[in-house]
């Protein structure tokens, strides 16, 4: 059969999956809509980077901006709830584009009969976050809808932060030579979750790692060496790295021993058929740096709780452009594309 | 009859370069007394003209073109034109070997000129490598009836220049040979000796480095007895090499080599009478060891222990007899009569075909390695074919049959088309003007370097056939890497891009091979382990029919849950336990114990199984019967971790194979929740399970699961044909499953006991590899339809 646009009549679930399919949701969407880089974007929407990077004219400051929606199931997880995703995931979004993130405003979308127990504990993990972080809730919303209209709670957090570097960091920016560092162990949040679903136990309980990487990242940030760094969300180390290789149009050869991983959250990985390089994250982060600021990084990254695991993983290189390559132990380089939406198997 | 002397041109089509045909064709045109001259025209075939001849000259000398051409020239057509009558006075006297022209879609009516495949030394080349003189164990000995073709040619016409010899000037003895149209090797392209070809060198390593020593095939036999292990590049790949019968030092490389799997090694034998010593050989599989195109058969062993190190848990060995000047030497040099001849790479990265690549994947594992200068320019593995006594299964289509195309004349106005195939085992293929070429063995290209050889072998075939494809096709598989690339090659060059159902390109690629004409009708089970079905599901066991370029999904195993996806494949246990919930058993009941041996994370793995499928968690579904087989294979503990593709149920057929006598079985259909007639595998299962509970003997079970499973497809074809009265012209088996000795053979007795013929694959593999030629079959008739419409 000939191959068709994937123009499937309905959203499905899987084109909010962080993969190939929710590029092509944004995409119908922004055509529809007519979005379109202006003069004044360092960093426009039509670069589907973390944040957008726009300097206002005849201000000294840039802005920069994001938006992100919320929700989870359960609402209250081992190792936090959704108000930290909420908070954490606008302001690692700032923070990766080389901005101070100032401020947010929160809307909130609270299904009838949420109690206010649990409203109060979410309002004040996001209090304490504001705290911790030294950013400012100056704007907000809220709405209720009739019971069964939505899935308990969601939020929507929107951030305001100003470039602190010469250039934002952009997906765009890996060089051939550079170095590739993950901020900590990959997958914890979504095997966290998944362990609590589908009631998979063991003796260290894992938690999620969602935190703000602010003000772990702050020093970082500054320097200049720093090319490329992303956030990982949904669709997790894969996505994020593939978006760099594509973007930037270099390879980057990633060797699998040296990825940190919870062996746990390897388990449970394979133990439901998953990727654990698909797994979603929400307080770690890929940079990819010029070779000499290795030693900065590492020991800077060290000093931090959030980041105190962080690893050199691999380097980039010019060929083959576009892809990400995983060395494994065995030898050959496996080809990692981006996760295309649910798990599809392959061995004959 | 006229006696009028005129011009002719002859245009021959065809594979008519590279295979002795110019210097064929002189001989012949001065035994007749004809004057004029031969010429390659690169990929138009070659063009013969004579001058001044009568009608009954040309006649004549075309029947004799006919009778007496090469073994390995296969003429399609030729084309005589008369001319004016003028002469040319180059010509008056004589017939000459003209050099070649390089002209493209000249005048003759297929557009296609193809290339011989690597063709083994001949006999009279061994001759001269006993002889003393300049070919004296000279091991790159060659004529123009033998020596590597596709894995030397850089592009067409087929000369010197454009071969790996071209910095091998010939020396004044060649070359004398090279132009007298007597000798064997008048312009024989790959002709070379001791003083001006290519050189092997011997490396040892010592120190942790190779160490360059003077090249001594006595040493190399000797150390080789001695249980050394050596790397041997060869003409188009690296093997290694060591003594198949010293089981310790078998054991040992096997350790070395691939960590935990019990993958067969393939046995490099000095001659037909070691091979019968060892193995039970049909004439048949004589035949076809001892052929130009020298392929691995496998054999059934007399004595399974002595082999067991070769070929873990298995009944059958593949052989191969010597192909190049290397064997043979080493083999005089009083080598072990029995070498495990294994391809040199590191697992999942195709094999070295320069030095260094030699030198680095041999690194503390071999004793020495020889390598030469001789460029190969494609990597060409082995070929593998498997015996079912009398008929034959080819598994692994590479060397001495690639780039031998098909042809079926329905598609002479279809546009070129290029596939890419599925992923494990690949091949890609290429079309031309009714012309099918499936590529070499490509391996697993889910990584980087098995795609990178998928790539250049594109390229290759592109420039080999002069192809700009108009059309990709591809596994309707969106994640598969073949899928992917297609998608920027279909970007990149504007092609138009089409995906094919896994098994209906199964189906189609026997209906290439069967040579099925646009109105018949084929009914066919493609079976294996897994493809992307059009619905997303697993299949793997799928009873098709297909009629043009139209298809149904007639029957298939009744779909299991398959809960993990791949991991199934892998842990065996883990798909039985899903076979035994689905069966509304209590795997606890039947595997308690068993978890650390079933499953990567024993207890908390299968609890969670069933945790899963209790809540009703169902996202893929599988019909595969590779699984079921597996299913089987783990049940009577023959096999619990896959270490290779396709262990479970090889282990669990090599096993089967052990139990000799006959043995009869029920029939296991049932009507499924679709109302169709399914293959009742839940059924089967049952079955085993009660006679493993009652501790029937193991090789028993097994023996009766593949019985069971043959008698109730062969009865589903016959039925699906009753109920629609509707004529099928074949009933074939491909797929994976096609491999299997004991389904393949029963169902054959089975439906020629209702006077119904099974038709097998001939020239194509009935696996992966036979994805990609399937794709254009089955697109090529969908495009012929668009275009009459
Ligand atoms: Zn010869
Ligand atoms: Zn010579």
């Amino acid at each position: 059969m000939k191959i068709q646009n994937e123009n499937k009549e309905i959203v499905e679930l899987s084109h909010g999956g962080g993969g190939k399919r929710m590029d092509q949701l944004i995409g119908f969407i922004s055509k529809k809509i007519g979005i379109r880089n202006s003069s004044e974007d360092l960093v426009g929407p039509e670069e589907t980077d973390d944040s957008a990077v726009i300097k206002i004219r005849n201000t000294s400051n840039t802005l920069v901006l994001t938006t992100d929606s919320h929700t989870i199931d359960p609402v209250f997880f081992k190792g936090g709830n959704i108000g930290d995703l909420a908070v954490a995931g606008t302001i690692n979004d700032l923070i990766v584009m080389g901005a101070k993130p100032l401020y947010l405003t929160l809307g909130m979308i609270i299904e009838e009969g949420f109690t206010f127990s649990d409203l109060g504990r979410i309002a004040e993990t996001i209090g304490n976050l504001c705290k911790k972080t030294g950013v400012r809730i100056v704007a907000g919303d809220t709405k209720v809808m009739p019971r069964g209209m939505l899935s308990s709670i969601v939020l929507n957090t929107s951030g305001v932060g100003v470039l602190i570097r010469e250039e934002p960091i952009k997906d765009s920016n890996a060089k051939p030579g550079d170095i590739i560092i993950v901020t900590g162990t990959i997958g914890d949040h979504g095997t966290s979750l998944l362990s609590l679903r589908e009631g998979l136990q063991f003796d260290t309980e894992l938690e999620s790692d969602v935190t703000p990487l602010w003000p772990a990242l702050e020093k970082i940030v500054r320097d200049p060496r720093i090319h490329s760094m992303k956030d990982m969300t949904r669709g997790g180390f894969a996505s994020a790295t593939n978006e760099i290789a594509v973007k930037s149009g270099v390879c980057l050869e990633i060797n699998e021993e040296k990825i940190p991983m919870r062996p746990e959250a390897k388990a449970i990985c394979e133990i439901l058929g998953l990727e654990i390089m698909e797994i979603s994250c929400e307080g770690r982060a890929i940079i990819i740096a010029d070779p000499s600021a290795e030693q900065d990084i590492i020991q800077e990254l060290r000093k931090h709780p959030e980041t105190k695991d962080a690893r050199i993983i691999g380097k980039v290189i010019s060929e083959p452009k576009k892809k990400v390559l995983i060395k494994t132990e065995i030898g050959g380089k496996r080809i990692l594309d981006k996760p295309f939406g649910e798990p599809i198997p392959r061995v004959c | 009859m006229s006696l009028e002397k005129k011009n002719w041109s002859i245009l021959v089509a065809g594979v008519v370069q590279s295979v002795g045909f110019r210097p064929f064709i002189k001989r012949l045109a001065d035994k007749l007394g004809l004057k004029g001259y031969v010429q390659n025209l690169g990929d138009a075939g070659v063009k013969i003209m004579l001058f001044m001849a009568t009608k009954e000259d040309v006649d004549n000398f075309v029947k004799r073109i006919n009778e007496e051409k090469p073994d390995l020239a296969v003429i399609l057509d030729i084309e005589i034109k008369s001319e004016e009558s003028s002469i040319d006075k180059n010509y008056e006297n004589r017939f000459l070997i003209i050099p070649s022209e390089k002209k493209k879609g000249m005048g003759d009516k297929t557009g296609f000129s193809a290339l011989p495949p690597d063709i083994s030394i001949c006999n009279e080349c061994i001759e001269d490598m006993k002889r003393p003189g300049r070919r004296f164990e000279y091991v790159f000995t060659s004529c123009t009836n033998c020596g590597p073709r596709y894995s030397a040619i850089i592009e067409l016409p087929y000369d010197r220049p454009n071969t790996s010899f071209k910095n091998f000037p010939l020396c004044d003895d060649c070359l004398e040979e090279y132009i007298n149209p007597d000798d064997r090797r008048f312009h024989a392209q790959t002709t070379c000796c001791s003083v001006c070809g290519p050189k092997y060198q011997m490396f040892l390593w010592k120190n942790n480095k190779w160490i360059k020593r003077p090249l001594n095939w006595r040493f190399v036999a000797d150390s080789l007895k001695k249980g050394k292990i050596w790397a041997v590049m060869g003409i188009s790949g690296t093997h290694f090499f060591l003594d198949a019968l010293n089981q310790e030092i078998v054991s040992k490389f096997r350790n070395i080599r691939r960590k935990r799997s019990n993958k067969p090694f393939a046995v490099l034998m000095d001659s037909i009478n070691t091979v019968k010593k060892y193995c039970f050989v049909s004439p048949e599989d004589e035949k076809l060891l001892s052929s130009v195109r020298r392929p691995i058969v496998i054999l059934p062993v007399k004595n399974r222990e002595l082999w067991d190190p070769v070929i873990p848990s298995l009944k059958s060995l593949g052989v191969m007899l010597p192909y190049t000047g290397i064997h043979h030497v080493l083999f005089w040099n009083e080598a072990p009569k029995a070498l495990i001849a294994t391809s040199a790479n590191i697992p999942g990265i195709p094999m070295p075909i320069h030095p260094n690549g030699v030198f680095k994947v041999a690194e503390n594992i071999a004793y020495g390695v020889l390598v030469h200068d001789r460029p190969i320019i494609q990597r060409v593995d082995d070929s593998l074919i498997r015996s079912f006594g009398k008929n034959h299964v080819i598994i692994r289509r590479s060397r001495g049959y690639v780039p031998q195309p098909l042809f079926h004349k329905e598609f002479t106005d279809t546009p070129n088309m290029l596939s890419v195939g599925a992923e494990e085992n690949n091949t890609v293929s290429v079309f031309k003007n009714g012309w099918f070429i499936p590529s070499q063995h490509l391996g697993h290209i889910k990584n980087i370097e098995g795609l990178e050889f998928e790539k250049t072998t594109i390229q290759h075939l592109e420039k080999l056939f002069d192809i700009k494809p108009e059309v990709i096709i591809r596994d309707l598989h969106p994640t598969f890497q073949s899928s992917i690339l297609a998608k920027e090659i279909a970007e990149q060059e504007k092609n138009i891009e089409y995906s094919v159902v896994h098994h209906v390109a199964h189906v189609a690629s026997l209906g290439l091979d069967l040579g099925i004409k646009k109105e018949e009708t084929i009914l066919a089970w493609a079976v294996d382990g897994y493809g992307f079905g059009a619905d997303g599901n697993a299949w793997g066991g799928e009873l098709i029919f297909l009629r043009d370029d139209h298809w149904e999904r007639r029957s298939s195993l009744i779909p299991i849950n398959y809960l993990g996806g791949d991991l199934n494949a892998i842990y065996p246990g883990r798909m039985l336990s899903l076979y035994l919930l689905e069966m509304g058993l209590d795997p606890n009941e039947f595997l308690g114990g068993r978890e650390e041996e079933l499953f990567r994370h024993g207890t908390l793995e299968l609890n969670y199984l069933k945790k899963a499928f209790y809540e009703g968690k169902r996202d893929i579904l599988t019909t595969s019967l590779g699984r079921l087989l597996d299913s089987i294979s783990a049940l009577l503990g023959i096999c619990t971790i896959r270490s290779y593709r396709g262990e479970p149920a090889m282990a669990l057929e090599g096993v089967a194979l052990r139990y000799e006598k006959e043995i009869d079985t029920d029939i296991f259909i049932i009507a499924g929740e679709d109302g169709t007639l399914k293959l009742d595998n839940k059924s089967i299962l049952r079955e085993v399970l009660e006679m493993f509970l009652q501790r029937e003997p193991v090789d028993f079970i097994a023996k009766w699961t593949h019985i069971a499973i043959a008698r109730s497809m062969g009865e589903l074809m016959l039925r699906t044909e009753r109920s629609r009265k509707q004529q099928i012209d074949y009933f074939g088996i491909t797929g994976g499953v096609a491999y299997n000795k004991i389904i393949s053979l029963e169902l054959s007795r089975f439906l020629k006991e209702q006077d119904v013929k099974l038709s097998f694959h001939n020239n194509i593999p009935p696996g992966d590899a036979g994805i990609s030629v399937g794709q254009l079959f089955f697109i090529g008739r969908v495009i012929n339809n668009e275009n009459t419409k």
